[in-house]
């Protein structure tokens, strides 16, 4: 059996007591003994509880962010999820006004994303969504984020860029995606989507900027889908 | 000897000590409010049954989480069942462990080097 490692000062104290040359012959001797026999026990049976409660409460620990990662991520395509995205956006808005700088969103729609459900099953529309996701993120620069804002829609969020700027991501993305080829069941299931950008400036509205990305997303599938808005002329 | 059982709640586990069989089963989560509250009759109704029975135990822990005192509390029993194998009873610890918990599997078999007794460690059924 292990010996508890100890720093206790009462072990070291009843040690040197032990070498004392006038405790050598006491007739207290085997009793006090005994009791440093019997402290050192507690002592074990102290570290072996604490080192076995160690062991279960890291479990809680692993738990509670497991929990924590739920309640902020997309549980199919492991994004953030909406309430996170408002969040950031949130915060992002404090940061701007603070700072001084604007930052930019691109609000991305899957086109005819029921036609692939119903064409194809939910499996398979899970699986687009999957690699959509994926794709963008693998797009976007390391410090924007991306998340599922709602069923087929995907928001973006550029910190210290520019309407323009993020009009050049969001057209990178539309590209990449359209190349995405998705294999489920055997059937090979290609897609695009349609995205609206919107630049944010100081003293903004952060829901009104959302609505114009959305206009401009809408805008875009009215023109045709697989593009993004506003066009260049606007 | 009557068995000692109690249906589990929220923060206790369920218990169900056998004296016929020998089966000693604790099995659920474990944070009391009073720990002491808990497993004192846990502790005097193992003591009344080693002392007064010769059946071999089996004493089965299915214990998803369990808080600093209960752990105690534990080892205390684990501690007497030693007492029990040492003075020649046969004992057989089978202790129930969540499969994708490394650190409760490492904690457990650390646990287990203390005893000389019958030991086991087997992956939960969920």
């Amino acid at each position: 059996m292990r010996e508890a490692r100890t720093t206790d000062s009462v072990v070291r104290w009843s040690e040197d007591i032990l070498q004392d040359s006038r405790f050598q012959k006491n007739e207290l001797r085997e009793h006090f003994v005994a009791l440093q026999k019997e402290y050192k026990h507690l002592l074990r049976q102290l570290d072996r509880v604490a080192r076995v409660s160690d062991g279960y409460q890291q479990k809680l620990i692993e738990r509670s962010e497991l929990l924590n990662q739920a309640a902020h991520h997309d549980a199919l395509t492991g994004l953030s999820n909406r309430r996170d995205m408002v969040d950031r956006l949130n915060r992002e808005v404090h940061a701007a006004a603070r700072h001084g700088y604007t930052f930019a969103v691109i609000l991305c729609d899957v086109d005819r994303f029921k036609q692939v459900n119903d064409t194809f099953g939910h499996k398979a529309g899970d699986s687009v969504l999957k690699e959509v996701a994926r794709s963008v993120v693998n797009t976007i620069r390391s410090e924007d984020v991306c998340g599922r804002w709602g069923g087929e829609e995907f928001l973006i969020l550029l910190p210290h860029t520019d309407e323009s700027a993020a009009l050049h991501v969001a057209e990178k993305i539309r590209a990449t995606v359209e190349e995405i080829l998705t294999v489920c069941d055997g059937r090979s299931i290609r897609c695009t989507l349609s995205a609206g950008v919107a630049g944010y400036h100081h003293g903004d509205d952060i829901d009104a900027v959302i609505r114009t990305a959305d206009t401009r997303m809408y805008e875009a599938k009215q023109l045709g889908r697989n593009r993004v808005g506003p066009p260049p002329d606007q | 000897m009557q068995p000692l059982r109690i249906e589990k709640s929220k923060s206790t586990p369920s218990v169900d000590l056998d004296a016929e069989t020998g089966v000693l089963a604790i099995g659920g989560e474990s944070y009391p409010e009073d720990s002491h509250q808990f497993f004192a009759p846990l502790v005097e109704w193992l003591d009344t049954f080693l002392t007064d029975r010769s059946v071999d135990v089996t004493f089965r822990v299915d214990l998803a989480y369990m808080n600093t005192s209960s752990t105690k509390y534990m080892i205390d029993i684990l501690d007497r069942l030693e007492a029990a194998h040492d003075a020649g009873r046969n004992v057989a610890v089978e202790w129930f462990y969540d499969e994708d918990n490394d650190r409760e599997i490492d904690t457990i078999e650390e646990l287990k080097e203390d005893f000389e007794m019958s030991f086991t460690l087997t992956a939960r059924e969920w």
